[in-house]
C-alpha cells in the first residue's frame, strides 16, 4: 500500500521508510506539516505515519485539515509524539486518529500497528 | 576635537573587520554545512538499513572516517537512539561501536575542556552499550562535577548502579547547589533502571533537597515498593512532607488515610501541606476522610478550601452531600463548593 | 561649545565600550550555550516528569480576528503539560463568543483568587472537553491587569505571559523552561527572543515561512532588535542585571509574581517594572535569584509599520522607563542591588534617557560650532562620522553575533539587505527614535505626575519553589 511518512527528523523517516519499504509499503516522504497535506491530497495515500511536532503545520492541524477534505477524508492515520499522558490519546482520538504511537518507539511495533490500522480500516 | 579623526579611523577598521569576518565564517559554516549534510545522509541510510537488515549490513571502517564524518554518525545515531526503543536500539548502539564511535568519544573523555568531556559522558550514556561501561565508570572520577554527574546517569540509564558510588555522587552534587537540574536527572535515571537504589538515596543522603527529590519521582514514577519512604516523608518537614502526601495520593496507597488526616487535622503543619494531604484524601477515596474535609472548607487560607472542596467532590455521595448543602450558603465555603460540584 | 563637543564624544566613546562589553559577554555566552544545548537535552526536557508544568496566560483586549487561531496553536505547544488561562479585558467585540463557540466552553463557577487584586471577574469559562482552557471574562483594566488576574487563576507554579497576538515556536516553552529545569531554586524569571513577523507568511496560528519583512519601517526595526534586544540582554542577564523581560513573552515562577504583588497598573511598562521589583524585592529578602535570558527561544510578533504608531510605541515605552526608574530610583549606583542597581540601572539611565538628550544636542551644537567657525568643517565631518559609526560598530557585531550564533539568515539576499539597513538604521532612524524618547520625556514632565508612587519592595513571604507548587496546584 502506499504510505506517507512525515516527520521532521530525517533519522526517523528514514527509519520508518525502511522498515515499511521492506513490508512491502510504498513509501513516501515529507518533512514538514505543509508538505504532508499537499503530498497527501497528490498521491492519496492508504495510510499516514504522522509526527505530532512539526514545522509549518504540526500534527493535529494536519489531522484536521486531512479530515476537512472530503479527498482525504478516509485516511488511516497513525501518530508519533513525544508527550506522555492520555490526555493527548484521547485528543487524538477525538480528533479522528486512528492509532497513536508514543516516543521512543520501536520500528517493529509501528510495522505491527500499521498493519493492524490498515486491516481494522479494510473491515470497516 | 581633532583626535575624533583618529577614533573615526579606528572604528571604520573595526568595521571593515567585522564584515570580512562575517563573510568568511559564513562561507566556512556553509561548506561544513554541505560537507556535513552528505555524510549526515550517508549515515542516515545506513543506519536505517542496519535496522532493518541486521549484522548483514556492515558500518564503515572506523580508520575510514574523518572527523567530522564520525560526529555526523554519532550525530546520526543519537538521534535514532533517542527515537527508538527496545531491540532495535541495540543494533543502533552496535554499528556506532564498530564505527568507532564509542571508542572516540572514550577518547574525548580525557580532553581538556570539561565541556567536550561532558558531552562524551553524555553519548556514551546514551548509547547505553556494554562497551561503554568501562570508559563511563572512568568518568566517575572526573574532576569535574557536571562531567562526574552526566556518566552516572549514563551508568544509571544502563541499571549498573552500585549504593556506595550512587550516595556520594549525589551528595556530592548536591553540595554543588547549581546542579540540582542534574540530581533531579540522576534520581529520576536511577528510579527508572534501578529503583531499589533509590531507597539507600533517599536514607543516606545528607541534603534536604536530593530527599525532596527522591520522594517527588517515587510519586511521579508512582513506585508503590517504595511506599514506606512515602509515609515516613510524611513526617518530614513541611517542604518534604508535601511532596510525600502528593506522592501517595498518585501512588494510591489507601493505608496512608489515617496519616493524611492527621496532617490535615494538624494545626501546627503549614497551609500547603495541609492543602497536599486533603489532595491526596481525594484521590484515595475513603469516605472516612469527608468530616475532616468538610472542617477544612472552612478553613484559613484559600489553597486549603479549594483542595478541599475538591476531594469531597471524589469521596462519593457523603462527600456531595455535604458539598451540596455548604453551596446553598453565600460564603467563600459555599463558593468553593459550587465550583466543585460543578467541575 | 568645544567642551560640549567633547563631551558628547566621549559620551560616543562610551556607549561604544559599554556596549562591547555586553556584546562579548553575549558572545561567550552563546557559544557556551551552543556546546551544552543539544536535540537531546531539549528531548529530555520534554519527556521528563519533573519538567514543570506551566500556565500560559493570555490577555485580550478585541481580538476575535486570531484569538482562536491563537489558542489553538498554543494547545498545541510541545510541552510536557500546560494550561492556557486567556483573559477578556472587557472586550467589546466577539472575542468570548468566539472561544465559547470554537472550544465548546460552558459557564462555570470558580471562585477568584485572592493572590492579588484586579478587576471584577463577570465571568469564568471552562470547555466541556478535556481540553485544559480556561477563559475568564473580566471588566475591562488593561493588560496589567488583566495579567494579574490571569496569575491567580492560573493553577501551575509557572507562569508565562504572552501578547494575544504573538506567535510561539514549537520549542519556544521548552527552551524558555530549561532555565528552571537546570537551576530550579535560584532561577525566578526567563525571557526570549522576539523577533519580527511581518513579512513572514503565518497559517493556522504557526509562522510557516520566515522571510525578512518589504516595509522599510519593519526592517529598521529588525536591525535595531538584532542591536538592542539580542546583544545588550544576552549580556545584561550574563551578569545578573537583566532590568526586562518583555510582556510579548515572558515565563515567570508564579510565587515571585504573587510575592512582588503582580503587575503595576499605573505605569506604561509594567513588564520592566515587575522585573526591576523582582530584583529589588530578592536583594531586600537576601534570598539568591537569576533572571535570565534566553537568546534561542522565539516568540514572533507585529512590528508597527506606521511611522505614527511606532512613534506612539516607543513613546510609551520610554514612558515605561521612565516611570520605572522614578519608581525605584532607591537603587541607583546602590550596592545593595548589585548588578541591577550598579550597572544596568545606570547605564539605561544614561544611555536611554539622558543619552539621546546628548546627542541630539551634540548634532545642533556641532552644527552651530560648524556655521560660526568655532570647529573646521573637516571636524565637523569627522563628528557626524563618529556620530555614524558608534552605531555602526555595534549594529554589525549584533549581526555577526546572530549569524554566527544561529545562522539564522541562510541567504545572502537576506544579508545583503540586513547589512543595508544596518547602514541606513544609524544614518536617521536611530536618530528620529531617540526624537520620540525626548517627546516622552516632555509630556512626562508637562503632565505633572509622574504616576507611581515610590513602591515598596517586600509585601509577601516568597515561598520555597515546592511549596507553591505543590500548595497551589
Amino acid at each position: 500500500m502506499k504510505i506517507l511518512v512525515a516527520d521532521d527528523s530525517s533519522t526517523v523517516r528514514r527509519v520508518v521508510s525502511a522498515r515499511l519499504s521492506a513490508d512491502g509499503h510504498d513509501v513516501v516522504e515529507a518533512e514538514d506539516g505543509e508538505q504532508a497535506l499537499t503530498l497527501a491530497r497528490d498521491l492519496q495515500p492508504a495510510l499516514i505515519v504522522l509526527d505530532k511536532v512539526m514545522p509549518k503545520l504540526d500534527g493535529f492541524e494536519v489531522v484536521r485539515a486531512l479530515r476537512e477534505d472530503p479527498k482525504t477524508k478516509g485516511l488511516v492515520i497513525v501518530m508519533l509524539t513525544d508527550r506522555r499522558g492520555e490526555d493527548d490519546v484521547l485528543d487524538g482520538l477525538g480528533l479522528g486518529v486512528d492509532e497513536y504511537m508514543p516516543k521512543p518507539f520501536s520500528p517493529r511495533e509501528l510495522s505491527m500497528r500499521v498493519d493492524r490500522a490498515l486491516a481494522r480500516r479494510g473491515d470497516g | 576635537m581633532d583626535s575624533v579623526r583618529y577614533v573615526d579611523a579606528a572604528l571604520i577598521v573595526v568595521v571593515l573587520a567585522l564584515l570580512v569576518a562575517l563573510v568568511t565564517v559564513r562561507v566556512r559554516a556553509q561548506r561544513r554545512r554541505t560537507r556535513l549534510a552528505v555524510a549526515r545522509e550517508r549515515f542516515e541510510t545506513l543506519i536505517a538499513a542496519r535496522l532493518v537488515g541486521g549484522e548483514g549490513v556492515p558500518a564503515p571502517p572506523p580508520a575510514d572516517l574523518s572527523a567530522l564524518e564520525r560526529g555526523a554518525l554519532r550525530d546520526a545515531g543519537i538521534d535514532a537512539l533517542v527515537e527508538l526503543r527496545g531491540r532495535e536500539r541495540e543494533r543502533v548502539a552496535a554499528l556506532l561501536e564498530e564505527g568507532g564511535v564509542v571508542d572516540a568519544e572514550a577518547q574525548a573523555l580525557r580532553s581538556a575542556g570539561p565541556d567536550r568531556r561532558r558531552r562524551a559522558a553524555d553519548v556514551l550514556g546514551l548509547i547505553a552499550s556494554p562497551a561503554t561501561h568501562e570508559p563511563l565508570r572512568a568518568a566517575l572520577e572526573d574532576r569535574d562535577v557536571r562531567v562526574r554527574l552526566a556518566a552516572a546517569r549514563g551508568l544509571a540509564e544502563l541499571g549498573q548502579v552500585d549504593d556506595e558510588w550512587s550516595t556520594t555522587l549525589i551528595a556530592d552534587a548536591a553540595a554543588y547547589e547549581h546542579r540540582l537540574g542534574a540530581v533531579a536527572e540522576l534520581v529520576l535515571a536511577l528510579g527508572a533502571r534501578a529503583p531499589a537504589r533509590l531507597a539507600s538515596v533517599y536514607f543516606n543522603s545528607g541534603s534536604s533537597e536530593v530527599r525532596r527529590i527522591v520522594v517527588a519521582v517515587i510519586g511521579e514514577l508512582r513506585l508503590g515498593q517504595h511506599v514506606g519512604i512515602l509515609r515516613e516523608a510524611l513526617d518530614g518537614d513541611d517542604e518534604l512532607a508535601a511532596r510525600a502526601a502528593r506522592g501517595l495520593g498518585l501512588v494510591g496507597d489507601v493505608e496512608s488515610t489515617e496519616s493524611l488526616l492527621a496532617v490535615v487535622r494538624d494545626p501546627g503543619r503549614s497551609w500547603f501541606v495541609r492543602a497536599a494531604a486533603s489532595t491526596a484524601l481525594g484521590q484515595l477515596g475513603d469516605p472516612a476522610a469527608v468530616d475532616a474535609l468538610a472542617a477544612e472548607l472552612r478553613a484559613g487560607e484559600w489553597p486549603r478550601r479549594r483542595a478541599a472542596a475538591e476531594a469531597l467532590a471524589r469521596l462519593g455521595p457523603a462527600g456531595k452531600a455535604v458539598l451540596r448543602s455548604t453551596a446553598g450558603l453565600e460564603t467563600e465555603a459555599g463558593r468553593h463548593a459550587v465550583a466543585a460540584l460543578d467541575a | 561649545m568645544k567642551i560640549y563637543l567633547a563631551l558628547t564624544v566621549a559620551y560616543f566613546v562610551a556607549f561604544a565600550i559599554v556596549h562591547t562589553g555586553l556584546l562579548l559577554l553575549a558572545w561567550r555566552q552563546l557559544r557556551r550555550a551552543a556546546r551544552v544545548a543539544s536535540v537531546t537535552a531539549l528531548r529530555r526536557t520534554v519527556r521528563s516528569p519533573l519538567a514543570p508544568p506551566i500556565s500560559i496566560i493570555v490577555p485580550a483586549y478585541n481580538e476575535e480576528a486570531g484569538i482562536v487561531d491563537s489558542v489553538r496553536s498554543l494547545l498545541a505547544l510541545d510541552y510536557p503539560s500546560t494550561e492556557v488561562v486567556v483573559l477578556s479585558d472587557g472586550s467589546t467585540d466577539g472575542t468570548v463568543e468566539q472561544m465559547i463557540e470554537a472550544f465548546d466552553l460552558r459557564p462555570a463557577h470558580r471562585p477568584t483568587p485572592p493572590f492579588l487584586d484586579h478587576r471584577p471577574v463577570r465571568g469564568v469559562y471552562v470547555p466541556r472537553g478535556r481540553l485544559k482552557l480556561i477563559l475568564i471574562d473580566k471588566e475591562n483594566g488593561g493588560k496589567a491587569d488583566s495579567m494579574n488576574a490571569g496569575t491567580n487563576f492560573a493553577r501551575f507554579p509557572l507562569v508565562c505571559f504572552i501578547d494575544a497576538d504573538s506567535i510561539l515556536e514549537q520549542d519556544a516553552l521548552v527552551k524558555a523552561a530549561i532555565p528552571f529545569v537546570e537551576d530550579p531554586l535560584r532561577t525566578i524569571a526567563s525571557g526570549g527572543v522576539i523577533r519580527i513577523a511581518n513579512g513572514c507568511r503565518i497559517s493556522r496560528g504557526r509562522v510557516v515561512e520566515k522571510n525578512l519583512p518589504r516595509s522599510p519601517l519593519a526592517m529598521f526595526q529588525v536591525v535595531e532588535y538584532l542591536r538592542a534586544f539580542l546583544a545588550a540582554r544576552t549580556g545584561w542577564s550574563a551578569v545578573n542585571g537583566l532590568l526586562i523581560i518583555s510582556g510579548a513573552f515572558g515565563l515567570f515562577r508564579k510565587d515571585a509574581v504573587i510575592a512582588a504583588d503582580g503587575f503595576s497598573t499605573d505605569t506604561m511598562g509594567e513588564d520592566m517594572e515587575l522585573v526591576v521589583r523582582i530584583h529589588r524585592t530578592m536583594r531586600e529578602l537576601g534570598r539568591e535569584y537569576r533572571i535570565v535570558y534566553v537568546p534561542d527561544p522565539v516568540c514572533w510578533t507585529e512590528a508597527p509599520e506606521s511611522v505614527n504608531n511606532l512613534r506612539g510605541q516607543r513613546r510609551r515605552w520610554q514612558q515605561g522607563t521612565l516611570e520605572t526608574l522614578w519608581a525605584h530610583r532607591r537603587m541607583l549606583f546602590n550596592p545593595r542591588y548589585r548588578a541591577a542597581g550598579l550597572l544596568s540601572m545606570p547605564s539605561m539611565l544614561i544611555f536611554e534617557v539622558i543619552g539621546p538628550i546628548i546627542e541630539l544636542g551634540g548634532y545642533a551644537v556641532s552644527i552651530v560650532a560648524a556655521l560660526t567657525g568655532v570647529i573646521s568643517v573637516g571636524t565637523f565631518l569627522a563628528f557626524l562620522a563618529l556620530a555614524f559609526l558608534y552605531g555602526m560598530v555595534l549594529s554589525l557585531g549584533a549581526v555577526v553575533l546572530e549569524d554566527t550564533a544561529f545562522g539564522r539568515n541562510p541567504r545572502w539576499s537576506d544579508l545583503r539587505r540586513i547589512l543595508l539597513y544596518s547602514v541606513a538604521e544609524n544614518l536617521g532612524y536611530r536618530q528620529v527614535t531617540h526624537l520620540w524618547k525626548l517627546e516622552a520625556f516632555w509630556r512626562l514632565w508637562r503632565g505633572g505626575g509622574w504616576g507611581t508612587m515610590e513602591r515598596k519592595g517586600l509585601s509577601r513571604e516568597v515561598q520555597d519553589s515546592l511549596a507553591s507548587e505543590v500548595g497551589m496546584r
